[in-house]
């Protein structure tokens, strides 16, 4: 009888749980970085793999940790792909003190399903872990200002931004309004130079000043003026050719402009000693771009 | 304009009353042929690449070849190989396809770079040796090759000193909704029948010399360095630039594009609307842009737009 009795005994752990009856094929314990400095969070990954299905596993004994800081322990148990259980955990550490610190391996109390006489075993990782803690450096982070500082100086850079545009802006403004003198007009001097001075004008002005000046003395730095003012006109931006400038024209003048980008185009860019006659091929596009301008 | 008899512009409506929409790529395929070069067309398949090769070939009239390359193709299948003939007790030679005016390489990575290297040392030599004797080919001698990006596959990449070798590289999309209505139409009662001789390979060999003098402005030439310079800094997403082929590339393509529109001279257009099938397949891009889900067209738009236009 009391031998019955001894074979059907519930075997009670520690915390007083009953023994579950499992078959563990693997235990391991990994770390995802073996020297961490002081305070600097890392992982301590467990996995098992359990031959049974089981939902729930007890008995499954940490190892010391007691001088790291635990800052999260997360456990998953999830079904193997063909049988059985994966359990993995995932401890988010975090170590206290600088020195070398071994973790000794982890363990899980269970019948072992896998002995005839399922008598009970402690299956257990099979070798502790050492974890290299450096005394804490101070961070790049720490040495540059602190976020105070870097918003007030944007902020004052802002401010200084914002003045100078608005003074520059105001400048522009009054030019444009600034009639052309006669003698501005009729000034014939080299193209280069007048290209700072065409710049401040409208564009219709900037346009009918280029066109004028063309017409009175031909040459290729003026129809180039002439093809920089129609690009400013259509608002072409930089790094914009001809055709998507073309693409975005309305449609009242578009052939005009059209015709008038073309020709400029032309001039700029034919062989050397075509170009005179290019010019003089483009000015009545140039002038019907002006009037429409004007009109 | 040049004294050839019948303007390319003529061979390119020729090539669209067969192939719909695809506009990038007929002209692509103009453009290699003006500017002597090999054009890569790379596209999913059903796009009409095929049939715009066949097209082109049929309207030039000159000696066409297709060879479909596939995992067991060997060089000699392609540039030929010595036979013993034991009559005579000695060798002869059987020229293999690649000998034609056009040759039309179909899914080119699909072998592997044994062939691959053999038909690229001959687009780069314009000869093929077999045994001791050199033999020159065919001129003009285009290589349209075409390659599905989708298939990857049982497929060998083309390294990119070979892919370096390609004038332009065209990358083929669908057709937009009133194109396909129009397929629909057109293809109705079979494939229609291709354009036969528009133009002798005289009128090609003519092309070619009139665009190597079609007028190449400084301000255009600095363009172009800078759009290829613009590819070599340093970038989060570029290993490796653009290399000195490429500018040489770009300016023969730009000429051919201003021969094919009627101008004897090159636009800054020429050179902005050619820089993305010249230079996106040259550049080595890096695990960043798979990372960050990062369109490789989009970057080399992106470095083309950073160079201003003259």
């Amino acid at each position: 009888m009391a031998a019955f009795w001894k074979g059907r005994l519930f075997i009670c752990t520690e915390a007083g749980g009953v023994l579950q009856h499992l078959a563990i094929s693997v235990l391991t314990m990994s770390l995802d970085r073996a020297t961490v400095t002081v305070g600097q969070p890392f992982h301590l990954k467990i996995h098992a793999h359990i031959h049974q299905r089981i939902s729930r596993l007890d008995n499954l004994t940490l190892p010391d940790l007691v001088a790291f800081t635990e800052l999260s322990d997360e456990r998953h148990l999830t079904p193997g792909r063909h049988a059985g259980t994966e359990y993995n955990e995932t401890l988010t550490l975090q170590a206290n003190d600088a020195g070398t610190i071994s973790i000794p391996p982890v363990s899980i109390d269970a019948f072992n399903t896998q002995d005839p006489e399922q008598r009970p075993s402690r299956f257990s990782s099979t070798e502790s872990l050492v974890v290299h803690v450096l005394p804490r450096t101070r961070a790049p982070s720490d040495l540059l200002p602190s976020r105070w500082w870097w918003e007030m100086l944007l902020a004052g850079v802002a401010g200084v931004g914002a003045l100078i545009l608005a003074g520059w802006l105001a400048l522009r403004t009054l030019r444009h309004f600034r009639k052309p003198s006669p003698a501005e007009l009729s000034e014939s001097a080299p193209a280069p130079t007048r290209s700072y001075e065409l710049g401040q004008l409208a564009p219709a002005q900037r346009l009918r000043q280029a066109v004028t000046l063309l017409e009175r003395a031909p040459s290729i730095a003026q129809a180039e003026e002439v093809r920089l003012a129609l690009r400013a006109i259509v608002g072409a931006q930089e790094a914009e050719t001809l055709e998507d400038v073309l693409n975005r024209i309305p449609e009242p003048g578009r052939a005009t402009w059209e015709q008038a980008l073309r020709a400029a185009e032309r001039a700029v860019f034919i062989e050397v000693s075509q170009r005179p006659a290019a010019i003089l091929e483009a000015l009545p596009y140039f002038e019907r771009a002006c009037t429409l301008l004007e009109e | 304009m040049p004294p050839f008899v019948t303007p390319p512009a003529q061979l390119a409506r020729s090539i669209r009353s067969t192939i719909v929409g695809q506009v990038g790529v007929v002209e692509g395929l103009l453009l290699a042929v003006i500017a002597g070069g090999h054009v890569l067309l790379e596209g999913p398949p059903g796009l009409a690449k095929t049939l715009a090769c066949r097209a082109l070939a049929a309207a030039i009239g000159g000696r066409f070849q297709r060879v479909q390359f596939t995992p067991d193709l060997l060089p000699s299948d392609v540039v030929g190989t010595r036979i013993f003939d034991q009559k005579s007790g000695e060798f002869s030679v059987a020229l293999g396809p690649i000998f034609a005016n056009v040759l039309l390489a179909d899914e080119i990575n699909r072998a592997p770079a044994k062939v691959q290297s053999a038909l690229l040392e001959a687009m780069q030599e314009r000869q093929v040796t077999i045994g001791p004797t050199s033999f020159a080919l065919p001129d003009p001698f285009v290589v349209m090759a075409t390659m599905n990006p989708l298939d990857i596959d049982g497929t060998y990449a083309l390294p990119q000193a070979q892919m370096d070798r390609f004038l332009l590289n065209v990358i083929v999309d669908y057709p937009s909704h009133a194109e396909e209505l129009v397929i629909l139409e057109r293809f109705a009662g079979g494939e229609p029948p291709l354009p036969t001789n528009v133009v002798t390979m005289e009128d090609v060999l003519a092309w070619r010399k009139e665009a190597r003098a079609i007028f190449l402005d400084e301000k255009i030439k600095a363009y172009i360095v800078n759009i290829v310079l613009a590819t070599r800094v340093k970038h989060r997403y570029l290993d490796r630039g653009a290399s000195p082929r490429a500018t040489l590339a770009l300016a023969s393509l730009a000429r051919a594009r201003a021969l094919l529109e009627g101008r004897d001279y090159v636009l800054p257009d020429d050179v902005r609307s050619l820089a993305r099938v010249v230079l996106g397949h040259r550049l080595v891009f890096n695990y960043r842009t798979v990372t960050d889900q990062i369109a490789i067209g989009a970057i080399v738009d992106e470095l083309i737009a950073s160079v201003p236009v003259p």
